[in-house]
């Protein structure tokens, strides 16, 4: 069980969904979920190496980066651009679940996979980390 | 043989001279006075004139010199001038000119006791007694001798000559006029006078071919002068009309007539040819002398007029006889006949010409209108490019007073039966002639028609293209304005479904995450659970809330709202609103303050209920401390007419960033992204709010001086006082 317990980071600013949503995963798939919504403890998490996957909202209002409002996919994106941070897989998490809208999505985030909200399988969504994990 | 070779030299020399002076000048009437002052001073005579031919057979001295007595300046003559009078057409008749023509040689006649130079003395025909059919048949040597006709020696009695020596003189074949010298006495004229005159005779000849062909070189730079003037003018960057008006002024002006007038067809085949405007009817432009209004005051075109409709006849056009309105007017339509006489002269000139408008029946109905105006003359020059008829140029000339001095009285019945006595100058005084046209004066006319004719149909085509390229592209930007406002609604349209589709799978991603913890028993202790049942539920509620608004939209935008207009009392109406927000403003401490200035409004009673409702729900929603206002009163608006209630929802909250205003009547759009999470609430109610409030005939205003600075939010509805 600890072996294969990961450190998931979920990036959602609206904390009532995403507490659902941590305490379902932790509970389902044994994981450790910490909740933000702040770009800053992203980048910081990322980098301190504490983060095995990050499962990214897009629409994040109040998020604002080196002086810019910035989404879920551009938070994404920095970080996948960042050579240290850059094998951290990223799912993509959103409401905007319309095809042009994900494609749009997948191409600035960089990330790696998408899942549109709400979930409604929470096994395959715990399938799909550990398989990025385990790929990375 | 020296003699004779000295004398050659003496007289080549002396023609020699006497050529080159005339040469040295091009103008006509020079080198005719100088030949006269030349030939007067070789032969020594009392005066030598030369006289030229009018096309009736009447001449004119046109050029002369005269021997004078004693001193140069002493003014006796031995014979008076002639200069610049006529003699009738009878005093040398068509055999005599005939006979010039056929002789092209010397007329000698010594009158001095009947004695005749050179005649045949068997012959006893006169010159006076052969037809012009005679002359042309009897021999030359017979001509050349033969008696002189009495007449004729009495005639030249009469005139105080003794001896004459006539040349004619040629132009080209055509019997030009004649160059003679008289003298008073008696004198003999050797051959070589004779073989000089001659020669100097054909020197004249041949100054008359070039004078001629000067005054046509003339006439021709005067004419592309002119049509070269009239071109430029043509292209000048002015209004077509302008520029019309000023052709026609340059064209009357310029070939000597008094007054013109262009017409231009319609280029609307449909359009009635008779109305004078502008643009695509058809178009006249005046210029000088004009005919009158008939007496019945008709504002009737001449161009109107069966003649001119003939004249400027459409190729596919059947000239209408009877245009509209005109059953009841004398008409003298062409008769097939007379149609083809215009067409002929038409085909053969290109313009028409009346010499006297009074003579022609065509223009009968017409004459009246010229009566009281000096016009006398038209031509009509149809327009036309290729097979396209324009419409025509019309000129007027004026009658002309003619002014004759007579060598002496005759009496034209009686001509050849009494020679005149007395040869003693008279002017004859001729009033209302009818005025001549030159050929070059209508070749003129029809280069500068043809040119005209050009510049039209360029302008036509010009127009023409440009109203297609005009049409064209309005037609590209209202298609433009068209796929713009289409692909705007489209993206509006498919903004609205993503958005609302995010809006929806928010709360509802909330209430599925909630009940699967519950159903899989993630709950640690009873509050837990309560808590998780609690969000679920009012997750649920906001899902229902949001597809309700998302619905009410639809139901606008489909046109399915049904709106029940009708006059409601104001004041009511807004305690109710204020009696369901009461609970709440207490529990906020937010007063909510009523005041109600206006009577009644003319609405739909529910749709202003849900408005007042969403906008006081806001008003309390985003206000912390402080008091909101509804107030409602008369109002006139600014940029908008008739007479309206203002109903004010004013509140002391948080107020709107003013790069916002405009954005949040747009659906889902909060202030502040932040504010729809801690405030809640659809996203939808201000949008609800516009929508409804144009349906009910209203318009609505969002109004904040800035963040933390309130907002207030201004409804106005139609009084509807002039509803029943």
């Amino acid at each position: 069980m600890s072996q294969n317990s990961l450190r998931i980071l979920l990036v959602d600013d609206d904390y009532l969904l995403a507490k659902g949503t941590a305490k379902l995963i932790e509970r389902l798939g044994g994981h450790r979920v910490a909740i933000t919504d702040k770009p800053d403890e992203i980048f910081q998490q990322c980098h301190s190496k504490a983060v095995d996957i990050v499962l990214m909202d897009v629409n994040l209002p109040e998020a604002v980066w080196e002086g810019r409002e910035v989404s879920g996919a551009d938070l994404s994106r920095i970080v996948k651009n960042d050579p240290e941070t850059a094998n951290i897989p990223i799912i993509l998490i959103s409401a905007y679940a319309m095809v042009s809208e994900r494609q749009k999505l997948m191409e600035i985030s960089q990330a790696d996979d998408f899942w549109p909200k709400p979930i409604s399988d929470y096994e395959a969504l715990l399938l799909a980390i550990e398989s990025q994990v385990t790929k990375h | 043989m020296d003699r004779h070779a000295g004398e050659g030299i003496q007289k080549e020399a002396l023609l020699y001279r006497m050529t080159n002076r005339i040469r040295q000048s091009l103008e006509l009437e020079t080198i005719l006075m100088t030949t006269a002052a030349e030939l007067r001073s070789f032969l020594q005579t009392d005066r030598v004139k030369v006289y030229r031919f009018e096309p009736d057979g009447s001449g004119e001295v046109i050029a002369e010199s005269v021997a004078r007595l004693g001193l140069p300046n002493s003014g006796k003559q031995r014979l008076p001038s002639l200069l610049g009078l006529h003699f009738p057409a009878s005093d040398i008749p068509p055999h005599s000119r005939e006979m010039f023509v056929k002789a092209r040689t010397r007329v000698i006649v010594n009158i001095s006791a009947q004695q005749i130079t050179l005649n045949n003395l068997g012959k006893v025909a006169t010159t006076g007694d052969l037809t012009v059919e005679e002359v042309q048949k009897t021999k030359i040597e017979d001509i050349l001798q033969r008696p002189v006709d009495p007449c004729h020696v009495e005639y030249l009695t009469n005139m105080g000559v003794q001896s004459s020596l006539v040349v004619p003189i040629f132009h080209g074949e055509q019997l030009w006029g004649l160059l003679a010298a008289h003298h008073a006495t008696p004198k003999i004229f050797t051959d070589e006078d004779l073989l000089i005159v001659q020669l100097l005779a054909d020197q004249v000849s041949v100054a008359l071919g070039q004078s001629h062909l000067l005054s046509e070189a003339r006439a021709k730079t005067r004419q592309e002068t002119l049509i070269n003037q009239i071109s430029t003018l043509l292209h000048t960057p002015q209004q077509v009309g302008q520029i019309l008006e000023n052709v026609l002024k340059t064209l009357v002006k310029a070939s000597g007539c008094s007054g013109g007038r262009l017409y231009l067809h319609s280029t609307d085949p449909t359009t009635a040819t008779q109305v004078y405007t502008y643009g695509d009817q058809p178009q006249i432009f005046l210029w000088g002398t004009q005919p009158q209004k008939s007496a019945t005051g008709e504002a009737r075109l001449l161009e109107d007029e069966p003649f001119w409709l003939h004249l400027m006849a459409k190729p596919n056009h059947t000239p209408n006889i009877n245009p509209v309105g005109a059953a009841d007017r004398q008409w003298l339509p062409l008769s097939a006949e007379q149609f083809s006489i215009v067409q002929a002269q038409l085909s053969h000139l290109n313009c028409h010409i009346v010499p006297d408008l009074y003579q022609e029946p065509l223009l009968a109905s017409v004459a009246a209108t010229f009566r009281n105006t000096p016009i006398r003359s038209i031509l009509v020059m149809p327009l036309w490019y290729g097979k396209q008829a324009l419409g025509g140029l019309t000129l007027f000339r004026d009658e002309i007073d003619t002014e004759i001095f007579w060598a002496g009285r005759f009496d034209p019945d009686d001509r050849n039966l009494r020679v005149r006595q007395s040869f003693e100058a008279w002017q004859e005084l001729k009033l209302g002639q009818t005025p001549q046209w030159h050929p070059a004066e209508i070749e003129l006319v029809q280069a500068v028609g043809s040119h005209l004719g050009m510049a039209l149909m360029q302008n036509r085509l010009y127009q023409w293209e440009r109203e297609n390229r005009l049409l064209v592209e309005m037609r590209n930007r209202e298609l433009d304005a068209a796929r713009n406002i289409a692909e705007e609604a489209n993206r509006l349209k498919s903004d609205f479904l993503s958005s609302t589709s995010h809006e929806l799978r928010t709360p509802l991603a909330s209430t599925l995450n909630y009940l699967k913890l519950l159903k899989e028993g993630f709950y640690d202790n009873e509050e837990e659970l309560k808590e998780y049942i609690g969000v679920a539920y009012q997750s649920a509620e906001n899902l229902v809330a949001i597809i309700n608004d998302v619905l009410d939209i639809a139901k606008i935008e489909a046109g399915r709202m049904n709106v029940q207009m009708k006059l409601v009392e104001t004041r009511p109406l807004l305690e109710e609103q204020i009696r369901l927000f009461s609970i709440e403003s207490k529990r906020k401490g937010i007063p909510l303050i009523l005041q109600c200035e206006a009577e009644q409004v003319y609405t739909d009673q529910g749709k202003l209920k849900q408005i007042l409702t969403n906008l006081l729900s806001n008003a309390l929603k985003f206000t912390h401390r402080g008091e909101i206002r509804l107030t409602a009163r008369n109002a006139a608006a600014m940029s908008l007419t008739g007479d309206w209630v203002e109903i004010v929802v004013a509140d002391t909250g948080i107020g709107i960033d003013t790069n916002q205003r405009e954005h949040l009547f747009e659906p889902f759009v909060q202030a502040d992204g932040s504010i729809k999470r801690r405030y809640g609430g659809t996203g939808l109610g201000l949008t609800i709010c516009k929508r409804l409030a144009e349906l009910i005939g209203g318009h609505i205003f969002l109004e904040s001086e800035g963040l933390g600075m309130g907002t207030k939010v201004r409804l106005l509805l139609p009084q509807g006082q002039n509803v029943v």
